[in-house]
């Protein structure tokens, strides 16, 4: 009932004409970002943050949400029109919505989307208004060696579910931002790791200048290697979707957005896979199974509900673990630490109505989103016809003011650069970017628990294996290993065919 | 792909190697009383070694592929898919490179721009010139012969002037961020 309080009085804190107009603009723009291939929610919530660090935390935070939220959205307008996602989020959505287009009901299948999309926020924000204080309590128990799992758990999971084809590669991705962690002081002796006597290089990489490379100059780089999309032609049927024709999926609706924040929860992994895993279980769970991949109403729904139900499942480990559910939310934590908001574990002791005004930020970002959808769709669709060979050199100078802008160094407009550069070629070659960030953010965290643990477990090994948290997430690192090593799978694949097999054979006997 | 992953898993392997020989001459502290637990090159050595054994992974798997695909038969090309199947994006039929001189375009221009001209020149004009010059040469690309000259330079003008004077304003005067 405290958490309820803190929710209503989030949501009066930011009826002002203020907040207002902040929600109204950053969810537009965050739409527009993700409405156009290349700019994805990660690059708006970057730039954003940079624009954002002169003003008030509160005030700050509710315009990165905004944006977060919209852009998750906005993504769903050119998968359904182009069949080319907006953000990688929205590749499911591409799957139904795009046929549904084709068939003269594009109006129909952005109304869905929208409703979707509204949906599964808020079933997200109710569950992140419930779990994030019991996360917060449980994780009260972390001590380093924990954390240290934690850590090593996030960039295995990330790399496995991010790169499912081949997890090498994902694994690859995160430890290697895992060591571009590890270059400048490190947090013992404050010795300069890797610096080789350059101040820039003892200062570290800045988290912001990283992302916006690999999200903003990279991205820059691949669609301007991409083949131009041809101009869409929008539809003439209504945008507003029948309740009748929404209310009679509600199943796929909550389960979607269930699944799609539990996805979001889990590090480093978010909105793509929270979208897949609430299309596949919605299919399997359907009825009319033969409609999926051609224009299904439910297939486009449980998708969008799915990745925008990632958003609020993203923050809950922002919020309780300070370890982000995904790269959009990795800047968001980066922000909080920016405009002095410290969370982790003590969030629910030192600042407990914070949780509850992100709730109430996520609240009004999609009451915002349903709002464009509903009024605004048709007079936004002009958006995808500017051609990227106009935008994208304006995008790469707010790329460099915003890697200029948080520390004033140049170098970062360089690691800006490098970043984007090898971000562009580890892409090219089928490396999946979140791993990566996610190394980056959980770099200093695995480093210093490790060391912490060993000098209070006097050099031994016994406590982070033993310990019940930790062996239970060092058995999951250990099981998604294993799982994503083919002889492995090919093997249980071999077992549980025959078990099957005999299972038949003996209720056939 | 096989070689590709076959090259970088050889970097990777002998990047891992550098990390690893670079983390093990860091300073241990040991003069004072450090706990050798907590030496600073614990944490990056463990991450390069687990890097170059998972790039010699790549390597090894890369190399089985290669000797798989050349000991396989050649088999009889499949038939083609239907390219209008309804199910791809439609793209604009252009020419096979048009895809790399846009990208080398922007490589070279984006390096230059952020590389070079941001510190060196004021911001507005290296802005300028950059999405001038850019934007130029990628309306030439697109058109082809298809467009005036005049056209495609007054495009590029537009924009350029635009995204200059919208920078310095919207930065500098509403959210008072510093520029380069």
């Amino acid at each position: 009932m405290e958490g309820l309080g803190y929710f209503f009085n989030g949501i009066l804190g930011f009826l002002d004409f203020t907040s207002l107009w902040d929600i109204l603009w950053a969810t537009l723009l965050g739409i527009v970002v993700g409405m156009l291939p290349g700019l994805t929610a990660t690059l708006g919530v970057a730039l954003l943050t940079t624009l954002t660090f002169g003003l008030p935390s509160d005030e700050a935070i509710l315009i990165l949400v905004c944006m977060y939220v919209g852009a998750i959205y906005g993504g769903s307008r050119s998968a359904i029109l182009l069949n080319i996602p907006g953000t990688p989020a929205n590749a499911a959505t591409a799957l139904d919505g795009n046929p549904l287009a084709r068939q003269g009901e594009g109006g129909k299948a952005m109304g869905i989307a929208t409703a979707g999309s509204v949906m599964g926020s808020f079933i997200g924000m109710i569950m992140l208004a419930t779990i994030a204080p019991l996360l917060a309590e449980a994780a009260l128990r972390f001590q380093s060696f924990e954390f240290f799992w934690l850590a090593v758990f996030g960039v295995v999971i990330s790399g496995r579910l991010t790169a499912l084809t081949d997890p090498l590669k994902g694994w690859i991705a995160g430890f290697l931002g895992l060591l571009v962690a590890m270059v400048g002081q490190e947090a013992i002796y404050s010795y300069p790791r890797f610096a080789y006597g350059d101040t820039n290089l003892a200062g570290g990489f800045g988290l912001l200048p990283v992302l916006v490379g690999l999200f903003g100059f990279a991205e820059v780089l691949s669609v301007m290697q991409q083949p131009l999309a041809a101009v869409i032609k929008t539809s003439a049927d209504s945008v507003i979707p029948k309740v009748r024709e929404v209310l009679q999926y509600w199943k796929t609706i909550i389960r979607s957005g269930v699944v799609g924040t539990l996805m979001g929860l889990i590090p480093g992994v978010g909105e793509d896979m929270g979208a897949w895993a609430s299309y596949a279980l919605a299919r399997g769970a359907s009825k009319e199974k033969e409609k999926y991949g051609k224009g299904s109403v439910e297939g486009l729904m449980a998708a969008e509900a799915g990745n925008n139900a990632a958003v609020p499942g993203a923050i809950i480990p922002v919020l309780t673990l300070a370890v982000p559910g995904s790269a959009p939310a990795a800047v968001l934590l980066a922000a909080m630490f920016i405009h002095g908001i410290r969370p982790g574990p003590l969030i629910m002791i030192t600042n407990p109505s914070f949780v509850y005004e992100v709730t109430a930020m996520v609240f009004l970002a999609s009451a915002a989103i349903l709002l464009y959808g509903l009024l605004l769709t048709k007079p936004l669709l002009l958006v995808l016809r500017v051609p990227p060979s106009r935008l994208m050199p304006i995008i790469l100078v707010l790329c460099t003011v915003g890697s200029f802008a948080i520390a004033s160094r140049l170098f970062d407009v360089w690691v800006m650069l490098g970043f984007g550069v090898l971000g562009f070629i580890l892409r090219m070659y089928g490396f999946p970017m979140a791993p990566l960030i996610l190394g980056v953010v959980l770099g200093p965290i695995l480093d210093s628990n490790l060391r912490r643990g060993l000098v209070l477990s006097e050099g031994s090994l016994v406590p982070f294996l033993t310990r019940p948290i930790s062996l239970a997430l060092w058995l999951g690192i250990v099981l998604t290993v294993l799982l994503g090593i083919p002889p492995v799978q090919r093997l249980l694949g071999r077992i549980f065919r025959r078990r099957s097999r005999d299972g038949t054979t003996g209720a056939s006997s | 792909m096989h070689r590709a992953d076959l090259i970088i898993g050889i970097v990777l392997t002998l990047f891992g190697a550098v990390v690893v020989r670079e983390s093990l001459v860091m300073p241990r502290f040991a003069s004072i009383g450090a706990d050798p637990v907590t030496a600073p090159g614990l944490v990056p050595g463990l991450l390069g070694g687990i890097i170059g054994l998972l790039g010699l992974l790549m390597a090894v798997r890369a190399t089985l592929g290669l000797r798989a695909a050349a000991s396989a038969a050649p088999t009889e090309a499949s038939a083609p898919e239907d390219a209008d199947d309804g199910t791809e994006p439609r793209y604009v039929v252009e020419s096979p490179h048009a895809g790399r001189n846009r990208l080398a375009t922007m490589l070279v221009a984006g390096l230059i721009f952020a590389g070079l001209a941001v510190g060196r020149l004021p911001f507005w004009l290296a802005t300028f010139l950059f999405v001038f010059v850019t934007v130029a040469l990628l309306e030439f690309q697109r058109y082809g012969r298809g467009r005036a000259v005049w056209q495609r330079l007054a495009v590029a003008l537009v924009i350029a002037g635009g995204t200059a004077w919208a920078v310095i304003y919207v930065f500098e005067s509403i959210f008072l961020v510093r520029l380069p």
